[in-house]
């Protein structure tokens, strides 16, 4: 799994609370996420940060849909 | 020690808010999620569940509950009965919900919010220099009270002469929804502003597409014009905003300025270091969270935290429990000014898609409020024998007053 913010992230931060690893603010206050593969222990937080986003700004996208 | 079986009584009583922590403690230690009669719905009280629920709008939704209110009352209902059928922040579910928050996401950065700082500190200084020149006053109604009030409608680009009326609906609205159901009286009242608001909302809405001053109704004209919302929503959000900073911030500014004045050190270590003010504010947010409970409704049969919930049932999420909860918080019984955060520890502005809207204003807002009041008013102090009365509301945190003496010495 990649994570991708997009354009509607409003800053809210719900996702650097969450799993801090994944996301940071940047200087615009935005959020930005570490770039390539999620480590799996980290699957289920960038679950639960995808799904509190007010916005649904954070894409997860699934690169082995067949696995 | 009392049993669980005492708590229903607990929650009940009439000095509940004299000991809700105590009560919630227990409930977090015996039972976190707990069916109360009286609320008539399950009361959630450990960070992780509160967590559970607001992050699930699938499973635990904020669409419902509003209409069978309104359909239960008496009287002329209709203009409340739209406004509240139209889809609206707070009381909406994906995708409507995902819909509106962009359209007025834009407007609430942080950093969009930062450029009002001094804007905030001239309204908070106007307000102070009326008052501060008598030697005791109350800072609820001369000051936590009217300054969100001016605060929003200066976000929303509501003019001054709309401003007084910003009480009546916040207050109509309040008690609208706080009996069930709502007196006749209660209804035509809250009638009759609602109906005046959404007029003059509809008139500013027109007036500002053509002339669009950057404020958060221009924006909201414009995003109406570019079809992303309709222009009910547009109306009934920005009411909603109107009133949605008015009681939750002035329960934050009054309780901030009483857990410091009531922690002596703790004011010293905020007066002479004003970079602890925002840290302050958040250890406030989490040890009195202003809005003490999150309802939801269960969309479906489901369990949670080992208990079967029905679908149609009323969850409670207790934020101000949430905020007390030792798997969360080191110390959480203690005020501590310098406790570190990492970012949205607390649950004092929800959790979730919901998560405040207005929360970078009433954060700036009260930060500004707390400084400015120590330069104007530097020996401020409780009047004596000072003792703490909470509304009685359940709904809100929120002291009944805040006297103070300020040993000025007259010019
Ligand atoms: C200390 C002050 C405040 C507190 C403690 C507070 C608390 C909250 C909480 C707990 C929620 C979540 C409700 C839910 O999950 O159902 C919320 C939502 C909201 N608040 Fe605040 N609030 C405050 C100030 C404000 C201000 C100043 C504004 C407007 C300028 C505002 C506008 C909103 C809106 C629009 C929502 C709905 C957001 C959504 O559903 O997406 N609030 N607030
Ligand atoms: S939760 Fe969403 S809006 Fe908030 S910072 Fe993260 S991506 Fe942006």
């Amino acid at each position: 799994m990649r994570l991708e913010v997009t354009s509607e992230c409003m800053g809210v931060a719900n996702c650097v609370g969450i799993a801090p690893l994944l996301f940071k603010l940047n200087e615009e206050g935005l959020s930005s996420t570490m770039p390539g593969e999620v480590p799996a222990v980290l699957v289920e937080k960038a679950q639960h940060a995808v799904a509190s986003c007010p916005t649904r700004a954070i894409v997860a996208i699934d690169d082995n849909n067949d696995g | 020690m009392r049993n669980i079986d005492t708590i229903e009584s607990d929650l009940t009583a009439p000095d509940f808010a004299r000991r809700q922590h105590e009560t919630y403690r227990r409930l977090r230690e015996a039972s976190p999620v707990f069916w109360s009669k009286a609320s008539a719905g399950w009361i959630v009280t450990t960070f992780d569940l509160v967590d559970e629920v607001l992050t699930d709008p699938a499973r635990f939704t904020s669409v419902g509950a509003e209409l069978a209110h309104i359909d239960a009352a008496p009287g002329e209902t209709e203009e409340v009965r739209t406004h509240f059928a139209s889809p609206q922040l707070n009381i909406s579910d994906p995708p409507d919900h995902t819909r509106i928050r962009r359209a007025f996401g834009r407007s609430f950065l942080p950093r969009e919010v930062a450029g009002y700082r001094d804007s905030f500190r001239s309204l908070a200084r106007e307000l102070l220099e009326g008052s501060s020149s008598e030697a005791e006053f109350d800072l609820v109604n001369s000051y936590a009270e009217p300054l969100p009030v001016q605060v929003v409608a200066e976000v929303m680009g509501v003019p001054g002469s709309l401003r007084d009326l910003v009480p009546d609906v916040t207050l109509g609205q309040r008690h609208f929804f706080g009996e069930s159901p709502p007196g006749e009286r209660v209804v035509d009242e809250f009638s009759a502003s609602l109906t005046e608001w959404r007029n003059q909302l509809r008139a500013l809405l027109a007036e500002r597409l053509k002339d669009p001053k950057g404020d958060v109704i221009s924006r909201a004209a414009q995003a109406v014009t570019d079809g992303k919302i309709t222009l009910d929503e547009a109306i009934a959000t920005c009411l909603h905003l109107i009133i949605a900073g008015n009681g939750t911030t002035t329960a934050l500014i009054s309780n901030t300025l009483h857990l410091l004045l009531t922690h002596r050190d703790q004011l010293e270590t905020v007066a002479s270091d004003p970079n602890l003010i925002p840290n302050a504010v958040e250890e406030s947010l989490r040890f009195e969270a202003p809005l003490p409970r999150d309802r939801r409704i269960a969309t479906v049969d489901t369990e949670l935290g080992g208990h079967q919930i029905k679908a149609g049932d009323r969850v409670y999420a207790v934020l101000a429990s949430a905020n007390r909860d030792p798997a969360q918080f080191d110390r959480p019984d203690t005020f501590d000014v310098t406790r570190e955060f990492t970012a949205n520890q607390h649950a004092a502005f929800g959790r979730g898609i919901h998560f405040c809207l207005g929360a970078p204003v009433a954060r700036l807002e009260t930060q500004v409020a707390i400084e400015v009041l120590l330069e104007v008013v530097p020996d401020l102090e409780l009047v004596p024998g000072f003792a703490p009365e909470w509304h009685r509301i359940t709904t809100h945190r929120a002291l009944v007053r805040l006297p103070i003496t300020t040993n000025l010495v007259p010019a």
